[in-house]
């Protein structure tokens, strides 16, 4: 009889309040990502800590589809995903330039 | 039936979301950026599919779940496409391989070049650019 009860709770949570929380979770890691951006000491830790921060960014919109059961939703996903991902890739090489540029006009060692 | 597909979605959700946070806690580990780079890239792109599989067991065979596998296959591709892209600039842009934060401490032996014999001496050596 306990044991039934026990399994009752877990199927409830399950289908009840664990996408809520998982949305809470997704949030809490976006602004533990967001605080690595802050603290990296050079930009390319920065630049690492924003491409996840903008993965976090796509698993929170799938899970609000989800939560809401709007499929529409993911299509917003889909653009963040080819956006975030292309200014990124050009982000990295517009950095790597500059820098290559620098330090030829300071001279090699 | 339905209530066997939300716990086992539940579950595999659970184990991304433990991926994900071991990503997190090895970005703020490791103090380096190469490190850095090799624990999160892998880690956040797997834990990432993994909860968008989750949901696609969950929500069933529909629609919904031909877009979300839309966009694991975009992750899939795109991310490590990322990952390698600002490692390979940070290298061209001469990013030290070295940790730089062993700099100030130790500027007695400069005759380190990063080669695989010095490597285990690295805590008592200077940080200089290793590609020369």
């Amino acid at each position: 009889m306990n044991t039934i009860n026990v399994i009752d709770v877990i199927v409830e949570y399950f289908s009840q309040q664990f996408m809520t929380h998982l949305l809470w979770a997704m949030l809490a890691l976006v602004v533990v990502f967001i605080i690595g951006v802050i603290k990296g000491p050079s930009i390319w830790d920065r630049l690492l800590s924003m491409s996840m921060v903008s993965l976090k960014v796509i698993v929170v919109i799938v899970v609000l589809a989800y939560i809401s059961d709007t499929a529409y939703l993911l299509d917003l996903a889909i653009i963040y995903a080819l956006f975030g991902f292309i200014s990124e890739i050009f982000i990295a090489l517009f950095v790597a330039d500059r820098a290559k540029e620098d330090s030829a006009r300071e001279g090699r060692k | 039936m339905a209530d066997i597909a939300n716990i086992v979605g539940s579950v595999i959700i659970i184990i991304g979301v433990v991926f994900i946070v071991l990503g997190a806690f090895g970005i703020f580990k490791f103090k380096s950026f190469y490190p850095r780079m090799l624990v999160g890239s892998k880690v956040d792109t797997m834990g990432s599919m993994t909860i968008i599989f989750g949901i696609m067991v969950r929500h069933g065979f529909t629609f919904f779940s031909a877009k979300l596998m839309l966009i694991v296959i975009l992750i899939l591709v795109l991310n490590p496409l990322v990952s390698h892209i600002i490692t390979k600039a940070a290298y061209e842009s001469g990013h030290p391989l070295v940790d730089y934060r062993k700099n100030a401490k130790n500027t007695e032996n400069k005759e380190n070049t990063g080669n695989i014999e010095n490597i285990e001496n690295i805590e008592n050596t200077e940080n200089t650019d290793v590609r020369e």
